[in-house]
């Protein structure tokens, strides 16, 4: 195994950390993916498409659209690496619910489902690794995003943020706080920011339709059929 | 909370068999589970976890039914129930620090699996953990959507209803049946 693929790894587990991870392990899934080179404009994946790949990407930053009512694109947000693209329409096979657009020079690492669904029913290290790092993702946004719900629906003052920051996009000061706002504001961009899928990126909530809930197969039968149970 | 004896370790692995998630794990790897993450049996009316409390491990729910509750202004709401395969209390798997945001309460007989950070570290091999696991991200996913789901609502429906307030009485937005659900209030 290359020496970069482990230093890869290690800077994913850095930003997104779970009990017992190891850089070598991550890097044996690594192994598994393709290696792309992403000049600027340069799409990732496409929003209403089959989540058929999810993405690591490990240089540059993508920036993240949303098509509007009129059709016309607007960016919500910029992510930059080291950091997970895509896993969510990989883990529930669900749409694409953006597009991801390279903003420069980017190198992606994507995992196939076809492989994705193999490590998955692993129990190797590697597949220990690649659960546990998705889980350890999804625990994030899910604590998150309860906390930010939460918070929205107690606090009086989210009400005084959502007229700006549901019209148009936001500018950040120095200090990463918008500009120019209330503290009642500022937990309104943070509510948003932590919206579940949409973790640490700084969005316009009004490009976002809703997000339909799925079930898969295995899923549906699963809670429904009682002889499964 | 009773826990089971040696004897009851087959008869726990034969429920966890009729559970969808573990279909293809042999009983062996299911008693071996059971052995690192042992069962407990509440009966009804039994707090099974407290809102507050420190939370470092998960429920999986094997037999029975429990029911998940919050104070909101000194009343009980009820928040939900989880039955034969549900995993309760699963953030604390992965997120230390937590502490437990509802209050589980048994209805009837319910028999668990308690899960720790430790099952699944050093069991990490055992088929079942992994059948565990693929589960827990299914479901995970789904209680994400939900979330970002209502949050997008309660979002889009505030200035609905800012609009509507000014015209006089309206009925109630998404936001407010949340709200009311979670305790929240101006």
């Amino acid at each position: 195994m290359s020496r970069d693929l482990r230093r890869e790894a290690g800077r994913i587990l850095t930003s997104h950390p779970y009990a017992g991870g190891r850089a070598a392990d991550l890097a044996l899934v690594l192994q598994r993916c393709s290696e792309a080179r992403l000049s600027d404009g340069d799409v990732v994946c496409v929003e209403g498409d089959k989540g058929e790949d999810l993405y690591f990407l490990v240089h540059g930053t993508v920036r993240v659209l949303k098509r509007g009512p009129t059709g016309e694109d607007k960016e919500l947000a910029q992510v930059a690496a080291p950091a997970l693209l895509g896993h969510m329409s990989v883990i529930d096979h669900s749409a694409r619910s953006a597009t991801c657009v390279a903003a420069g020079p980017c190198q992606v690492m994507s995992l196939d489902r076809k492989t994705y669904s193999l490590l998955l029913t692993e129990s190797s290290a590697r597949g220990t690794a690649l659960r546990r790092l998705l889980l350890s993702s999804l625990t994030r946004q899910l604590v998150s995003g309860n906390a930010r719900l939460q918070a929205l629906l107690r606090d009086p003052r989210v009400d005084e943020a959502e007229e700006g920051s549901l019209a148009k996009p936001r500018r950040q000061a120095a200090s990463g706080r918008p500009r120019g706002r209330s503290s009642g504001d500022v937990e309104g961009v943070d509510l948003l920011r932590t919206a579940g899928v949409l973790e640490g990126w700084q969005v316009d909530m009004a490009g976002i339709d809703d997000v339909q809930t799925y079930e898969d197969e295995d899923m549906k039968r699963s809670r429904t059929d009682p002889k499964r149970r | 909370m009773l826990r089971p004896t040696g004897e009851q370790v087959s008869e726990i692995a034969e429920g966890l068999a009729s559970l969808y998630m573990f279909r293809l794990v042999e009983r062996r790897h299911l008693e071996a589970l059971v052995e690192r993450a042992p069962a407990g049996t509440w009966f009804s009316g039994d707090t099974v976890l407290r809102e507050g409390e420190p939370a470092d491990t998960a429920l999986l729910v094997v037999t029975g039914k429990l029911v998940a509750s919050v104070d909101a202004a000194g009343e009980r709401r009820v928040l939900g129930d989880s039955k034969a395969g549900d995993v309760v209390g699963e953030t604390a798997l992965f997120v230390r620090g937590g502490r437990r945001n509802a209050t589980v309460i048994s209805e009837g007989v319910t028999q668990c699996l308690e899960l720790s950070r430790s099952t699944l570290t050093d069991a990490a091999r055992n088929p079942a953990v992994v059948a565990l696991e693929q589960h827990l991200l299914g479901t995970m996913a789904r209680r994400i959507r939900s979330t970002n789901l209502n949050i997008q609502r309660a979002w889009k429906e505030a200035e609905v209803a800012r609009a509507e307030e000014e015209k006089g009485a309206r009925a109630p937005s998404h936001r407010e049946r949340l709200m009311s659900l979670f305790g929240g209030g101006r």
